[in-house]
């Protein structure tokens, strides 16, 4: 009787490898490679060009989420204000490279992730006292307590705390704001549960 | 704690951003549109443009580039070295060999009036001038061609190191002593199923002139009936086939 390892070939390893993926990662793997050309809005074409009418409604599109997502990760309004300052400078200058792969949510998001960590890990270095967490959207002293933990999280965990469950980002919207792997983000985000998880239990769970 | 359950405490903290100001959002889209260079044109239609200006800049090297009919002759000043066989006669030396050293001057067609004066010893000047008999003295020479033919670049600068790819091709017109100028004609009649061009580069000034002297000065009968005028035609032959050049003495 033959014995099944000794018909493999010899570069058995990649075989059995490849073998032994799960039906859900060759399906998601399969989902990924033919996923869909999200739609774009009709005026980026134009908006390309740099015409100014079309920039504009991109621009009022897409300035809440921004706006939003800056105001979460940047504890100053005025940090948020200049990143989302800067966010639209290079959209406007990148949208003749932009092809268009990530929907144009995501793009935008992901510069303005990348502007507001170079102000994070400029703060690391020189660190600013005088924020506080703005008094106006604390709804209780539990919501405050855990803005507080996400936020004394390293900078590169509360982003993707941040964007899974108060952007509530699918976790490819994540991968591609962060330039990530599905799997990297799967691992940081489990990372940064864990971190919250600690911090919250050794605050006596609150 | 459970996963789910710490997901859902997350989720509940998140913090309502207030929107920003409409005054703040105008000037955030104010400043960001300020930056925005000015519309670029249609890669399609750029990429016609600069074939436009190529097309463009072609035309004008075809209308002014070219100088097969430029009146005026390109004068190169440079002597043309020539190497002379040792043991030989002066006299059986090629005419090349005697008038290689003159100037060259790269030309299809010149006319230039040529005065030909004795020295100043001699009390009578001779200087002929005009149309002779017959009024078109014709030497047509079918010039052996050289193995080596010459850049098209090297045609207005001749090689400094040998005239071979030079013909020199020799025709003698009759001139009337009373003339007092002679006007020379040298032109290339090279037909147009042979492929490649053919120059002239004429030194025939210098070349009557001196001969003339010479003419005057040996035989001495100005009043003789003509005077055999020796012209020289420096002929550079790209083709390969033979051209056909036609001296005219007017």
């Amino acid at each position: 009787m033959t014995n099944a390892v000794s018909i493999l070939p010899d570069k058995s390893p990649a075989v059995i490898s490849a073998l032994s993926l799960s039906a859900s990662d060759l399906w998601s793997r399969f989902v990924a490679r033919h996923r869909a050309v999200p739609e774009q809005p009709a005026y980026l074409p134009l908006a390309r060009t740099g015409n100014a009418d079309a920039l504009a409604l991109l621009y009022a599109d897409y300035r809440e989420p921004v706006w939003r997502l800056c105001r979460r990760l940047l504890l100053s309004e005025a940090d948020a204000q200049d990143v989302l300052q800067t966010t639209f400078v290079k959209a406007f200058a990148g949208l003749p490279g932009f092809r268009g792969d990530a929907s144009v949510k995501t793009w935008l998001l992901r510069i303005a992730v990348n502007e507001a960590n170079t102000i994070l890990r400029r703060r690391e270095a020189v660190p600013i006292t005088e924020e506080t967490p703005e008094p106006t959207t604390v709804g209780d002293a539990e919501r405050v307590a855990v803005r507080s933990l996400v936020d004394a999280l390293k900078p590169e965990f509360r982003t993707v705390i941040v964007l899974r469950f108060w952007e509530e980002l699918s976790y490819e919207e994540i991968a591609t704001v962060l330039n990530l792997p599905l799997p990297g983000v799967k691992m940081r985000l489990h990372r940064a549960k864990e971190a919250f998880r600690k911090m919250y239990g050794e605050e006596g769970a609150l | 704690m459970k996963q789910s359950e710490m997901e859902n405490i997350l989720r509940r903290a998140a913090p309502r951003v207030v929107p920003m100001g409409a005054e703040r959002a105008r000037q955030v889209l104010q400043n960001a549109l300020a930056t925005v260079p000015e519309p670029r044109p249609n890669r399609f239609w750029g990429g016609f443009r600069i074939a436009g200006m190529g097309a463009s800049v072609a035309a004008l090297m075809v209308c002014f580039g070219t100088t097969v009919d430029a009146p005026i002759a390109v004068p190169v000043t440079r002597a043309v070295p020539v190497a002379i066989p040792r043991r030989q006669a002066s006299g059986k030396r090629p005419a090349s060999d005697l008038q290689a050293t003159y100037p060259v001057a790269i030309a299809t067609t010149m006319k230039r009036a040529i005065a030909v004066a004795a020295p100043d010893a001699t009390p009578r000047r001779i200087r002929l001038h005009r149309a002779v008999h017959p009024p078109t003295v014709v030497a047509r020479a079918a010039p052996k061609v050289l193995p080596d033919v010459l850049p098209v670049p090297a045609v207005v600068t001749p090689p400094t190191s040998t005239d071979e790819p030079f013909l020199f091709v020799a025709a003698t017109g009759t001139v009337a002593p009373s003339e007092e100028s002679l006007t020379v004609t040298v032109r290339t009649d090279v037909p147009a199923s042979v492929p490649g061009r053919a120059e002239v580069a004429t030194v025939q000034n210098v070349a009557v002139q001196q001969v003339a002297v010479q003419q005057v000065a040996v035989a001495g009968t100005p009043n003789s009936d003509t005077v055999n005028v020796p012209v020289w035609a420096h002929v550079a032959v790209e083709t390969g086939h033979d051209p056909v050049m036609t001296l005219t003495v007017l």
